[in-house]
């Protein structure tokens, strides 16, 4: 829902730059604080998808070892590298706390001259983001851990179309 | 000036978490907030600040639109069918040529590559557009996803480009610039990737099917796809080559910003799949993919930004350039050094990943030799893309491979790998020819800028 | 750790590059100086790491990196802090100033002195102290078109960053919110066609180029840069250090003036020798700033009403300047 939302939000920074160029260059009137909406649009969308990118196993990584691993010490690792992406998002929250407060109690903004975009929106999406970013490399975790016979299944169809190559 | 127990420790744990098949951004992250915990001194809270200040920070820029906007359109392009259709004109306007359908697949993927900025977007689009006619005409099974693979490599190193933008945000280079400096080199790429498949027409003609007759005689390839008319055709090849003058020719000529090429790019691809009778359903399905491919590589930039924050806050990249420098090697050597380390780790993590590890440590190095920033790009780009096709990862191989694993499984990775190393090693050529006439890049953005 | 021996090591940072006229300064003058008056004062030794050029904090988030530790010492311009500086910008609220860095700064001097607040404010809400102001040469206008009235203005996209986006719009030029690494490619592009700059940054990033025009407007010089240290860090130097330091951030100071004074007449020289370079009359100056003339007003009024003392800070700049025998082109009514 929110990776239906985020995306879609960036669909319609497409429009957004259209409207500005075309403002720019064809009528002489540029539109205010567009780079300010996008840049912190960016942000959000970014953060608003993480959660998703993250159970749906978008996240890049190098496999070339593990893949060679015995099926418990592999999911081991995995556990472990799920866990530490859990606990990076947490600090991420820690670290946005204040500041995301701050920016709500003194009502800061960007964009001095142009638009003022208030900069509570960005900093709280960044709050949720990352509890949702945790909570999913928790959910990985635990799937890892007490699912075991789902991931084997998946591990079992990735061997075969391994095998056959 | 910073402690060598740290930047021990620091390049280790991220070694170590990358191989273990640690997440990349996580690597990245976790490393870094080890080295600020020990630099301050233990101190978590500073940790914690420097996190959620990179978080907010690191990607509030202009140019990062860049990157999800460039990809819709590949998307939207992609997914239209217009590059099917061009493929078909390229393949009928050869009728002579030898090996005229590799060709086809060549400059067809060619100027896909000026359209999408991912080249597994291309190996995806090809091996089902190109591989199957290929295969109908007896060519050599391995040849026709070899050059399935190679030329799809095209698409990071022909502007625009995921690496050319990546390269440009972790380096503070203009994007633009980097842009027109690809264009020349691509160009160069592709003609010798056309060299080559004409030398192995003529030389080894049972490759490309020459001594066995097509499987299905009866159907001549013009005939294969009664879907695609002469004006359709047409309006795809024009629709394809309006874009790329608008993106391409915008920026250029200053009309607008990378950002704002990739918005218009993503706006025009946006009606030319309309115009080619694309559903709702579908373009929404073409956004969210993007959602899913954007994502992850946005949220490495955060970790790739916290991490050079971190070598430089503890001082170890300062250290590692000094270390680089005060040797004897001569600056070419140096530079085999780096073009070394990019392959080795291209053989076991992907290009964008690879950047975000070295780039912000060798591009300085490389600047202060004297190397030009924006050839070295090219350069760098070049040897990292190399790294798609070299096992045992090579990204594109296995992208090739799963487009064609319903149809076809009996063909081995293996052998995909080996039909692409001449491929590989035209890029490495190209490589070579851009360090030692670094013109070959320079020459467009030196025009303009 | 005794007192009579620390090692030192200090994480010095800021979002701009060396070659940036403050930026040099810290690195080339504040550094060298504090550790070379520390090492032959003292038994301490004091080290840094360097985070020039944004590497460990960009423009816009030193004051929190400072107040977060992120950094001990950060210079950073008070441009990226409008909303929790917004009174720090007071003599960019009144344009056509003095062009006299060295001026500027001692105006600065003593509207600090009589209003403690800006001082303070650093140390009660920010969790750092401030070291040093900083003074920037003096603003003019780069333009790709030659021009002599404010009627050829009219419409015209101009450049500029932040605040003094405002000295534009009320002479009814388009302003256009842009940063300055990205001037060169914007004038060449035709984005727009001018930018609000002083002189070192013409010649650094070669504006020179593009837009062939330098126009002697004269906006004014600002002091609005700080130099601040983590407050955290400092309560931890020894005692001797902390005097050593403030002695250091006090020439430090001084110098962002008198160097910036001598870089402007150079790099106007130098500008001179490329490019056209026009005297703009004191009447078209007058009539620019009289189009500005209610601007201090309401921006006093918006300073106040957040409960800063916004209209006496800038009576105090206005009186301040008056004083140094500066004759204001219009004399702002707040
Ligand atoms: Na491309
Ligand atoms: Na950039």
């Amino acid at each position: 829902m929110l990776m239906v939302l985020a995306a879609g939000w960036a669909f319609f920074l497409t429009f957004i730059i259209i409207t500005d160029v075309i403002g720019r260059t064809v009528f002489n009137t540029p539109i205010y604080g567009v780079p300010e909406i996008v840049m912190n649009s960016i942000v959000m969308i970014v953060f608003l998808q993480a959660g998703y990118a993250i159970r749906s196993g978008s996240m890049l990584r190098a496999n070339f070892l593990a893949k060679n691993f015995p099926p418990s010490i592999s999911r081991f690792v995995l556990t472990l590298g799920y866990l530490l992406g859990a606990i990076f998002f947490l600090m991420i929250l820690f670290g946005s706390w204040d500041s995301a407060i701050h920016a709500w109690v003194a009502g800061e903004y960007e964009g001095e001259g142009a638009l003022r975009v208030p900069a509570w929106p960005t900093r709280f999406t960044i709050l949720f983001g990352s509890l949702i970013a945790t909570i999913s490399y928790l959910l990985m975790a635990y799937i890892e851990i007490f699912k075991p016979s789902q991931v084997d299944a998946e591990a079992e169809l990735k061997a075969k179309s391994d095998n056959a190559a | 000036m910073f402690d060598v127990n740290i930047a021990t420790v620091l390049i280790l744990s991220l070694l170590v978490m990358v191989a273990l098949g640690v997440h990349i951004a996580i690597a990245l992250g976790m490393t870094s907030a080890l080295g600020i915990f020990l630099i301050t001194g233990g101190n978590f809270d500073v940790v914690i600040a420097m996190l959620g200040s990179t978080a907010y920070e690191s990607l509030r820029a202009y140019e990062f639109a860049v990157i999800p906007l460039f990809m819709l359109m590949g998307e939207f392009i992609g997914k239209s069918g217009a590059v099917t259709d061009v493929y078909q004109a390229i393949h009928r306007g050869l009728k002579r040529i030898p090996g005229r359908l590799a060709v086809a697949t060549l400059l067809g993927n060619a100027i896909f590559s000026f359209v999408t900025g991912v080249s597994i977007a291309s190996a995806a689009a090809f091996s089902r557009i190109a591989y199957p006619e290929m295969k109908k005409f007896g060519y050599n099974r391995g040849f026709a996803l070899g050059t399935v693979a190679g030329s799809s490599c095209l698409g990071m190193l022909i502007p625009p480009s995921v690496l050319m933008i990546v390269w440009g945000l972790l380096t503070e280079r203009s994007i633009g610039q980097i842009f027109l400096a690809g264009v020349f080199p691509g160009l160069l790429l592709v003609s010798l990737f056309v060299i080559y498949v004409l030398a192995t027409a003529i030389l080894r003609p049972n490759l490309v099917g020459a001594t066995s007759p097509p499987i299905e005689t009866k159907i001549l390839p013009e005939d294969s796809s009664p879907d695609a008319s002469t004006t359709q055709v047409w309006g795809s090849a024009l629709g394809i080559t309006f874009v790329v003058v608008a993106v391409l020719g915008g920026i250029w000529f200053g009309i607008f910003t990378p950002t704002e090429g990739a918005g218009a790019g993503a706006f025009i691809g946006l009606v030319m799949a309309i115009a080619k009778g694309m559903r709702t359903r579908e373009i929404i399905d073409a956004i969210l993919s993007v959602g899913r491919t954007s994502a992850p590589i946005l949220l490495l930039l955060v970790s790739a930004a916290l991490y050079s924050r971190t070598l430089a806050m503890t001082g170890v990249s300062t250290a590692i350039q000094d270390t680089f420098l005060g040797t004897d090697m001569l600056p070419w050597m140096i530079i085999a050094a780096m073009v070394g380390i990019w392959f080795l780790l291209g053989m076991v993590i992907d290009s964008i990943s690879i950047m975000l590890l070295t780039v912000t440590i060798f591009e300085p190095i490389a600047v202060s030799l004297g190397y030009d920033p924006i050839a070295f790009a090219i350069i760098g780009i070049l040897a990292i893309e190399a790294g798609l096709l070299t096992p045992p990862f090579g990204l594109l191989v296995y992208t090739v491979k799963a487009a064609i694993q319903d149809d076809d499984d009996s063909i081995s990775v293996m052998e995909i790998f080996r039909s692409s190393t001449p491929y590989w090693i035209i890029m490495l050529t190209g490589m070579i020819a851009i360090a030692s006439y670094p013109k070959i890049a320079t020459y467009l953005p030196d025009l303009i800028f | 750790s005794t007192a009579q021996a620390d090692r030192i090591m200090l994480r010095i940072a800021t979002g701009h590059p060396p070659g940036v006229v403050y930026a040099g300064l810290m690195k080339d003058y504040f550094q060298t100086e504090l550790k070379n008056r520390v090492e032959s004062r003292t038994e301490h030794t004091v080290n840094f790491i360097e985070g020039y050029s944004g590497s460990i904090v960009r423009t816009s988030e030193t004051l929190e990196g400072v107040q977060n530790g992120i950094v001990d010492i950060g210079g950073f311009c008070y441009c990226f802090e409008p909303s929790n500086l917004p009174l720090h910008a007071f003599q960019v609220m009144l344009p056509f100033g003095t062009m006299d860095p060295t001026v500027s700064l001692s105006i600065a001097q003593e509207v600090y002195r009589e209003v403690p607040f800006l001082t303070e404010v650093f140390e009660q809400q920010f969790n750092q102290k401030l070291l040093a102001r900083i003074a920037d040469a003096g603003y003019n206008l780069v333009t790709s078109f030659d021009w002599s009235t404010i009627e050829d203005l009219e419409g015209v996209k101009i450049a500029g960053a932040g605040l003094n986006l405002n000295w534009l719009r009320y002479a009814g030029v388009t302003p256009v919110q842009a940063a300055l690494p990205e001037a060169y490619t914007g004038l060449r592009t035709r984005v727009y066609e001018g930018w609000v700059v002083f002189p070192s940054a013409v010649v650094q990033l070669k504006l020179y180029e593009p837009s062939p025009y330098y126009t002697m407007i004269g906006f004014g010089s600002m002091t609005w840069h700080g130099l601040t240290i983590n407050l955290d860090t400092w309560n931890r130097l020894p005692a001797d250090f902390q005097e050593i330091l403030l002695e250091v951030s006090s020439d430090f100071e001084q110098r962002t003036g008198s160097n910036n004074l001598e870089r402007y007449s150079n790099d106007v020289a130098t500008i001179d020798e490329l490019i056209t370079v026009n005297k703009l009359s004191p009447e078209v100056r007058r009539q620019w700033a009289e189009s500005l003339r209610d601007w201090p007003r309401e921006m006093a009024a918006e300073l106040d009403a957040q409960g800063l003392p916004g209209t006496q800070v800038l009576e105090t700049t206005l009186n301040s300047a008056e004083k140094h025998g500066y004759i204001w082109p219009v004399r702002y009514q707040l």
